[in-house]
């Protein structure tokens, strides 16, 4: 099937995205894979677009509750593709049960592919399909949002990875994530 | 009249005309947070001396974090 393409849009240019999708704390691990494979799936077989950035906020507390829940599973995406693309994955994410809220919003006509060079790594994708690993990245309180350096994003990046490794043994880590269910 | 009117205090200033480094983005509700009140309504510019157009991009930005439980809509605490 021929991807739709807007009329505005000029021959060979994209669309860049930025997506927040929140999930329910309490989606089993099986279907939270399900749900961010599926998402890539549409963004690069289906719509040949690309995924740009994909970072996993984790667990963060909700400023209000959302179908009960005071906690979501937080995720920020950044991609490129066509209008029919983010539809699509609308289409999907309105239909799942465990996802709480989803936003998109796009930030830029007519991009260059090519200008946009993607850093995600697939270690970065299974991460963020990885239910331990997402836990583990639960909130620091009220910890500002990367958004304005390149340089934290990347450290930020790095981190999770020593981070994974010690939150099991350091107390400090787990506590902090188990204060936040037994509310 | 008009001379006759007495200012208080010291002009405010549009913190983001005097600070071009601090980007308005809905992601980052810590930053947003000193302009709404406490009880999470969007502080008139009146108030803050933020100028018209930064002051538009800010509710944009409010309203969207609202949108994603970043902000809440309306708190009591």
């Amino acid at each position: 099937m021929p991807i739709e393409r807007s009329y505005r849009d000029e021959i060979g240019r994209e669309r860049e995205y930025e997506m927040i999708l929140i999930l329910t704390p309490d989606v089993p691990a099986t279907r939270l894979k399900e749900i961010i494979n599926r998402i890539i799936e549409t963004i690069e077989k289906k719509n040949e677009g690309r995924v740009l950035l994909l970072e996993t906020w984790g667990k963060r507390k909700l400023a209000y509750p959302i179908k009960k829940r005071r906690e979501g599973i937080y995720y920020y995406w950044r991609i490129i593709g066509h209008g029919s693309m983010v539809s699509d994955i609308e289409k999907y994410l309105r239909m799942s049960e465990f996802v709480l809220r989803f936003f998109a919003l796009r930030l830029e006509d007519n991009v260059d592919p090519a200008s946009r060079p993607s850093d995600v790594t697939p270690e970065v994708l299974k991460q963020a399909a990885d239910l331990e690993y997402v836990s583990s990245r639960g909130r620091k309180e009220e910890e500002p949002v990367a958004q304005e350096s390149e340089t934290r994003e990347e450290a930020a990046e790095k981190a999770p990875e020593t981070a994974e490794k010690s939150a099991e043994e350091t107390t400090e880590a787990s506590s902090e994530g188990s204060d936040n269910k037994e509310e | 009249m008009s001379e006759k009117k007495r200012r208080f205090g010291r002009r405010k200033v549009c913190r983001f005309c005097a600070d071009p480094t601090l980007v308005i983005d809905y992601k980052n509700p810590q930053m947003l947070k000193s302009f709404v009140t406490i009880r999470g309504k969007i502080i008139p510019r009146r108030i803050t001396g933020t100028c018209a157009r930064h002051q538009r991009e800010l509710t944009t930005a409010i309203k969207r974090s609202r949108m994603v439980a970043l902000m809440p809509f309306t708190s009591v605490d």
